[in-house]
């Protein structure tokens, strides 16, 4: 009977304890929001929520009389097509390194460990000039916009991608690609027709991660885009707070929950999913 | 299986060797050269190689003083934004993975949340909330009655003593136009002269912020990932080991920290190779501030954006490039330990 009274009592504290922790966490997220739905002119009125005071005017200027759209617009540009060119050129990749043998496989695959280790900072200086050298090459076609960002992302995320979508190809079994090779496919057909349809899950956790890295980026895209028409979100709703957080906090606010929630809503639906995906990869290293 | 033509494979592999040569390997090596010229705003057509000189100012200079202060705090922050992320990460998921805890499901996806938030947003956010006279956490400071009780305490003392000290010495000295003046003691406590915390303004708070921040955006991760390795430990080993007698401590110390041991330290390491260079975390809060005299290089400033501010602030090329070949070393030394604990080299 006390045995059950103290356990009783010990999940009690544990809710309590739980409920506090999300409480804590979740509410600089319950202030943004309720920031986000303020009038322009009543920034800081206290703690206090009138809420007859709330309105959408502030995501209404954003998306009328701002660049907001065009920023978003951006960087769904340069994620989507970085993260589907990166696909296509590491699954074929990650399917050699993991199916065929051939020479130099173990110095490319070490060479492919060893172009992480790189800190992304470290190539910025001399990216900056390779940019500029295309810029004059292309007539300005790749250069320090959109295009140039597309480049250097394809090309950053291709090592550790390939890594894991080797990994993967690794754990599949060989006895599909076997039997189909022997009934007279190529190699090419037994890739694109038999292996490619199984690997859906990990094309769609790496295009997923690769996607959300390149949205999240501030770093390079602060080098590389120099015209606020090519802004992405991360650069553009940077320089639209500029510091001056009293003056365009409520707009910020509303940006801000626009900006994150496509994101929030992917991860949070595929949370398991991801959450697993990424877990499992990263524990098994 | 091989293919009957040898070039075969090379085929498939080709798109992503070109790419990575020209946008990883060749940019690097590049930088790499960079760092042993004077190549700078004052030398940027015709710039040379210059040996070691660039090293040598870091190591052997007044530069120094800058590469350690800013050396030791990218350690500390690095080291603290982990230690703090994997403490309460385990912590949280040691009570969700207790057995019979109802409601985990609820709790995990609201505690997931600060990861489901693009980072740059994250912090850009925080870097309001924490403003010191707009912000939205002074103001909730301000509004809670024995905060607001305390704020007027200190300050009143505070004026009191220094109003005493100077009409003291004004009746001492008989001319108070002589700059003897006493001290503002709040900087003592380290508060502005409102009595409020100046959370991104003055070092110690901007510091501590910083990594509140980072932990706020970190957790969750720690959380996951240990609570995956936590569920994969065979259950039977607890079983077992309570038909034997085991206390709660005992199994605690002698069957879950061995077994989260070996999959956690590989994250660990990861997790602080990437906070030593978590550009964001610092840069989108702080911007390396609050400044320093006599250097580029803020109080909350670590090794990369130092780095940022020399090549596209103040277009040290050379010397950001020679800073970015040390960082390049430190932590390349540290993935070496990793992939060695990790077996990656195995393969």
């Amino acid at each position: 009977m006390n045995r059950k009274l103290a356990d009783t009592a010990l999940q009690i504290v544990i809710h309590v304890f739980l409920i506090i922790t999300v409480i804590a966490v979740l509410s600089p997220v319950y202030w943004i929001v309720i920031a986000s739905l303020r009038e322009v002119g009543n920034l800081f009125s206290g703690q206090s929520v009138n809420w007859k005071d709330l309105s959408l005017a502030n995501y209404v200027m954003l998306l009328t009389r701002s660049d907001f759209l065009l920023w978003i617009k951006n960087s769904f540009i340069v994620c989507s097509i970085s993260t589907i060119i990166c696909l296509c050129f590491t699954c074929t990749a990650g399917y050699a390194f993991s199916r065929f043998s051939f020479k130099g496989k173990k110095n490319g695959l070490m060479f492919m460990i060893i172009i992480q280790m790189f800190p992304s900072m470290m190539a910025m200086v001399a990216l900056y000039n390779l940019l500029n050298i295309f810029d004059r090459f292309t007539g300005g076609l790749i250069g320090f916009n959109l295009a140039g960002l597309i480049l250097i992302y394809t090309g950053g995320n291709i090592p550790f991608n390939m890594w894991l979508i080797k990994g993967y190809i690794d754990s599949l079994p060989k006895e599909l690609e076997e039997s189909a090779y022997i009934d007279g496919a190529t190699r090419w057909q037994t890739f694109y027709q038999i292996v490619l349809p199984l690997m859906g899950p990990i094309l769609a956790v790496v295009g997923i991660f690769t996607f959300i890295g390149a949205y999240n980026d501030f770093l390079i895209p602060s080098i590389v885009l120099q015209d606020s028409s090519q802004y992405t979100l991360a650069v553009g709703l940077r320089s639209f707070i500029g510091g001056k957080f009293s003056v365009s906090w409520t707009q910020f606010a509303a940006a801000s929950v626009m900006g994150a929630l496509p994101i929030l809503v992917v991860f949070m639906g595929l949370q398991r999913f991801l959450v697993e995906g990424l877990t499992k990869g990263a524990v098994k290293g | 299986m091989t293919a009957k033509n040898k070039l075969y494979p090379y085929l498939y592999i080709l798109p992503a060797i070109v790419f990575v040569t020209l946008i990883t390997l060749f940019p690097n090596v590049y930088s790499l050269y960079l760092a042993f010229t004077n190549y700078s705003l004052y030398h940027f057509q015709h710039f040379q190689f210059i040996g070691l000189k660039n090293f040598q100012e870091i190591l052997f200079s007044a530069e120094l003083n800058t590469f350690f202060r800013v050396f030791i705090w990218t350690l500390l922050w690095a080291f603290f934004s982990v230690a703090l992320q994997f403490v309460a990460g385990l912590v949280l998921a040691l009570i969700l993975n207790r057995k019979g805890l109802k409601g985990t499901n609820f709790y995990r996806t609201f505690l997931i949340v600060p990861w489901a938030v693009p980072s740059f947003i994250t912090v850009l956010m925080w870097a309001g909330l924490l403003n010191t006279d707009y912000g939205q956490i002074n103001q909730a400071l301000m509004s809670f009655p024995p905060i607001l009780f305390v704020i007027k305490m200190i300050i009143g003392v505070n004026n009191f003593f220094v109003h005493m000290i100077n009409w003291l010495l004004n009746a001492l000295f008989n001319h108070g136009a002589t700059g003897v003046q006493a001290k503002n003691y709040l900087d003592y406590l380290m508060l502005n002269s409102k009595g409020i915390v100046p959370w991104l303004d003055e070092s110690p708070w901007a510091k501590i912020s910083v990594l509140v921040v980072n932990l706020w955006l970190g957790f969750p991760y720690m959380m996951s990932i240990s609570l995956g390795s936590l569920q994969s430990i065979p259950s039977d080993l607890y079983e077992a080991s309570s038909l034997d007698g085991a206390s709660k401590i005992q199994q605690f110390r002698k069957i879950t920290v061995p077994m989260l041991r070996s999959s956690i330290l590989p994250v660990l390491i990861t997790s602080f190779a990437f906070n030593f260079n978590n550009f964001v975390g610092i840069y989108l809060l702080t911007a390396g501030g609050p400044a320093q005299s006599g250097s580029v290089a803020g109080a909350t400033d670590i090794l990369v954006s130092y780095t940022y501010k020399l090549a596209f602030t103040s277009c040290q090329f050379g010397l950001a490039c020679a800073y970015a070949v040390l960082i390049f070393l430190l932590i390349g030394s540290l993935s070496m330990v990793n992939f060695k604990l990790t077996g990656a080299f195995n393969d």
